[in-house]
């Protein structure tokens, strides 16, 4: 891990490929940063636990058996549930 | 052009057009990028979003309006600029369920819809920071909410 100090109103540069991220110590207090970035709107940033938490999920999401995770799922919703409801073309 | 393709579901006849492009991938899976969105009968209501590059990956999805007829998403630009959106109706929406094999534990992720682009055919999985949608919702839970929900507005009017 590179590891780097910097002061508050100090910021580093990731450049990643042709695009950059700046990302500046905005605020410390009791241990809290605040920070700030700069970045192309395709570049995304995320609370690392947050998308730690939604890479977990879409594991856990993974179906051994699609016939038994179907009947599960019907067990569970009334017949009558189902609004306004087709399938969806992908013309 | 049809073209057959092996899955989770089996091998399957897919119409290359209707190729789902998840460009970036899905958090956890981001080397597959070629998906299709499969609708047998035999499991309506759920739909499949399979991997026409790894024949084990298949996320179960279903509308989110199923179980939560009030749920919506504001779509910010650069996602509307990339997926080509001009209506919402250029776009489906779906939410990724998580079916443990004990029923109870049934779980959808609101926090994180997947948008599939109706114009374009790309796809992507969209990151909603908010305190009312979250990664987990109890199905148990949901039906219950809704069917609450629907019982207030017939009494409503």
């Amino acid at each position: 891990m590179l590891i780097l100090s910097r002061k508050v109103g100090e910021s580093i540069i990731i450049k990643l490929g042709t695009n950059h991220v700046k990302m500046t110590i905005l605020e410390s207090n009791n241990g809290t940063l605040k920070l700030g970035f700069e970045a192309p709107k395709e570049i995304k940033i995320y609370r690392s636990e947050l998308y730690e938490e939604i890479v977990n999920q879409n594991k856990a999401s993974l179906i051994d058996d699609v016939i038994e995770a179907a009947n599960l799922f019907k067990n569970e919703v009334p017949k009558n549930f189902s609004p306004k409801y087709k399938n969806i073309d992908l013309k | 052009m049809i073209e057959n393709f092996d899955t989770k579901l089996g091998n399957v006849k897919i119409d290359t057009d209707k190729i789902i492009d998840f460009e970036y991938g899905i958090p956890g899976f981001e080397n597959l990028t070629q998906f299709a969105l499969l609708q047998p009968e035999s499991t309506f209501p759920i739909m499949w979003l399979v991997s026409l590059e790894d024949k084990d990956v298949a996320f179960p999805v279903i509308l989110p309006q199923l179980i939560r007829s009030d749920y919506e998403i504001i779509l910010p630009e650069d996602i509307t600029d990339y997926l080509q959106l001009e209506k919402p109706e250029d776009a489906v929406v779906i939410c990724i369920l998580t079916i443990p094999h004990n029923k109870e534990d049934i779980t959808i992720n609101l926090a994180a819809p997947v948008i599939i682009s109706l114009r374009n055919k790309k796809g992507l999985q969209l990151l909603i920071e908010s305190s009312e949608y979250k990664i987990r919702h109890y199905l148990k839970d949901e039906i219950e909410r809704n069917n609450q929900l629907l019982s207030v507005q017939r009494d409503g009017g």
